[in-house]
């Protein structure tokens, strides 16, 4: 069997505390101008062709 | 040490059904969604080893232990979903992993059948309203004394019923094979006397010939309509009648001492969504559900606590299968929890799944205190999750009211005293409990702090961002295209910022694509799908057991035993060791 050495998740050591996340602020305010942009790119045509028609379970 | 054996020892598992989002439609017409779907698989099969599923649904199980299916839902009509299921997994850090495992392989599959054209998107409701997305499956005690006494004693008595059931239901089986072969000869016979026999082949087959021969046909939409409605006649009085006794009988401790927990759960786990007139909920599917037990679609209805897989094996998956039949007198079954949303964010879907396992554990150990039970649970879902400020107060059974917050905090201090009870309870029980505490922490005071941690806080944070002032539209494809599985879904583009909270290790998804999770069903699975597939007529699997060979010479792999929880498999491998015997 080819599994890596990853330990059973049930009983791994878990993280410490969620770490202070290195954020760069210019990053974020980049990845929100591009949403913004692509957004507006034909939201009409994006909704209908995401549609599932009688969804499901 | 041992872990302590009622803490996060039960199979757990999801299921996602994907939308999809063809960005090369353009006008195209694109093939059917079974075509869409028959693509994927074959795309999948070339990332890992699949053997074919011996279920009712068309699809696939997988070398890592989980499946993929063809969700048919009016395929005739244009409906139809690519559903994935995890494999059974024992705790939530397992459950995220492989679900990350699943929707990156799905995803990648989709992709690579065409040419980078079709992407998928987890989430749970569409611009027009359909439905449709996540489920939860714990094991999980069915009923215990005199409820599990009733339920058994109306199998028993509904068995002839059953029959009759499964009798007719064959017969329209047949039935539908007859039609096929008479409107084969029609067509033949009228193809050469007129002149665009297209319509004839529509009006019979649903499709052109030209069509049938490239893809399978779903029949016409009429003939679809009709068998299905002739379906549910036929099982009306079964279903009717097992309704009723699931009613009274199946996880009733379960489902009142957990419900107020879900109701309040959307706080941490909700995905966000803009609703019609553009204003902001916590959850895309909460505001959906129309009652808290029921059979969901198959009587159109959308219950909390969804019992449609009692009557799966009763009619629909086994006809005739005693063996199926014979499994629904087990003590512990599937709980199937429909009201979740699917989840991008890795804390938002580790809570989910760990939060609902502890207080399971909690609930099934009898050490649950006496729960704030909650009046008119779906409106009081339903105010929840379209107060984003959190404020809303809903009424108690005894007499006042709770915040979502105030119940998620009874909950967490019942599942802490749980666990202090039990030092040797695995560490990922007290990781789940503290970042519940932090998580509910943070929405009391500071819910901005937990962009990039919980769905619904970060969808609201993009859509405040770069959506304010917009249109609905705009800000609706915001909504929707946050879940898409690509590089250009937002909270993809998100991720590459550094504001999103990863649990995982890129190692554990890496051999979650690969492998099945140990000490459970899967991992059986895994193992028989891996060495045989390469002949793929030749191994067959569904979620109970392993078929390999064809024919006589089938040889059937039993997964039931490996369902078991590790200390009840120790405590029977004691049972059954040597020095046992020999004592005996």
């Amino acid at each position: 069997m080819n599994s890596p050495a990853v330990p059973s998740p049930a009983n791994s050591h878990v993280k410490p505390a969620a770490p202070v996340r290195p954020l760069d602020p210019r990053a974020v305010a980049a990845v929100l101008a591009g949403i913004r942009t692509d957004s507006q790119r034909e939201p009409e045509t994006f909704l209908r062709d995401t549609e599932v028609p009688y969804g499901g379970e | 040490m041992a872990n302590h054996p009622d803490v996060f020892q039960r199979l757990v598992g999801l299921e996602t059904e994907y939308a999809l989002h063809s960005s090369a439609s353009g006008g195209q017409q694109l093939p059917s969604r079974y075509a869409l779907f028959s693509e994927v698989l074959a795309a999948l099969k070339r990332k890992i080893p699949c053997a074919r599923a011996r279920t009712m649904k068309e699809g696939a199980f997988h070398a890592a232990g989980g499946a993929v299916w063809f969700e048919t839902e009016r395929p005739a009509l244009g409906g139809g979903l690519i559903e994935g299921a995890t494999p059974e997994c024992r705790s939530p850090r397992q459950v995220l992993a492989w679900q990350r495992a699943q929707d990156e392989l799905l995803a990648e599959a989709a992709s690579a059948a065409f040419g980078g054209a079709l992407k998928l998107i987890k989430n749970d409701r569409d611009a027009a309203g359909n439905v449709y997305g996540a489920q939860e499956n714990y094991d999980a005690e069915f009923a215990a004394g005199w409820r599990l006494v009733a339920w058994r004693t109306a199998l028993v008595l509904l068995a002839p019923l059953a029959i009759v059931t499964w009798i007719v239901l064959w017969m329209l089986d047949l039935l539908a094979a007859g039609y096929a072969i008479v409107a084969t000869l029609i067509y033949l016979t009228a193809e050469r006397f007129l002149p665009r026999p297209e319509w004839l082949a529509r009006l019979l087959f649903g499709c052109t010939v030209r069509e049938l021969a490239t893809d399978v046909p779903t029949g016409p939409p009429w003939l679809e309509s009709l068998l299905t409605t002739a379906a549910r006649i036929v099982a009306g009085p079964l279903s009717t009648l097992l309704l009723i006794v699931l009613w009274f009988t199946a996880f009733a401790r379960i489902r009142r001492e957990l419900t107020p927990f879900l109701i309040s759960r959307p706080i941490v786990s909700g995905s966000g969504m803009i609703d019609d007139q553009g204003s902001f909920h916590l959850s895309d599917k909460a505001p959906a559900m129309s009652c808290l037990t029921g059979l969901g679609g198959w009587l159109g209805s959308r219950p909390i606590y969804c019992l449609v897989n009692f009557l799966k094996p009763v009619f629909a998956e086994s006809r005739l299968v005693w063996q199926q039949y014979r499994r629904l007198f087990a003590p512990r079954q599937r709980l199937q929890i429909a009201l979740g949303d699917s989840n991008l964010a890795d804390a938002a879907e580790y809570l989910r799944v760990g939060t609902t396992m502890l207080v399971l554990d909690v609930i099934e150990a009898g050490e649950m205190p006496s729960v704030p039970r909650v009046r008119r649970p779906i409106r009081s879902l339903r105010a929840i999750c379209s107060d984003p400020t959190l404020a809303a107060r809903i009424p108690l059974a005894g007499g006042g009211s709770a915040t979502a917050l105030e119940i998620q905090r009874f909950y967490l201090e019942a599942c802490r005293r749980f666990l202090e009870r039990r030092p040797d309870a695995p560490a990922e029980a007290r990781d789940v409990l503290r970042r519940w505490e932090d998580v509910l922490d943070m929405l009391t005071d500071d819910p901005q702090g937990l962009v990039g941690t919980l769905d619904w806080v970060t969808k609201q944070f993009v859509l405040d961002k770069a959506g304010r002032g917009a249109a609905w539209e705009v800000r609706k494809k915001i909504d929707i295209r946050y879940h898409e599985l690509s590089p250009q879904g937002y909270f993809q583009r998100l991720r590459t910022t550094g504001i999103v909270l990863d649990i995982l290790e890129r190692a554990e998804i890496d051999h979650a694509r690969r492998n099945p999770p140990l000490g459970t069903p899967a991992t059986v699975r895994g193992r028989y799908i891996r060495e045989w597939a390469a002949d793929e007529e030749l191994i067959a699997a569904n979620w109970h057991a392993v078929y390999l060979g064809q024919g006589r010479e089938c040889k059937v792999v039993r997964l039931d035993q490996v369902h078991a929880r590790p200390a009840e498999q120790a405590a029977d491998q004691r049972k059954r060791s040597p020095r046992n015997s020999d004592r005996n």
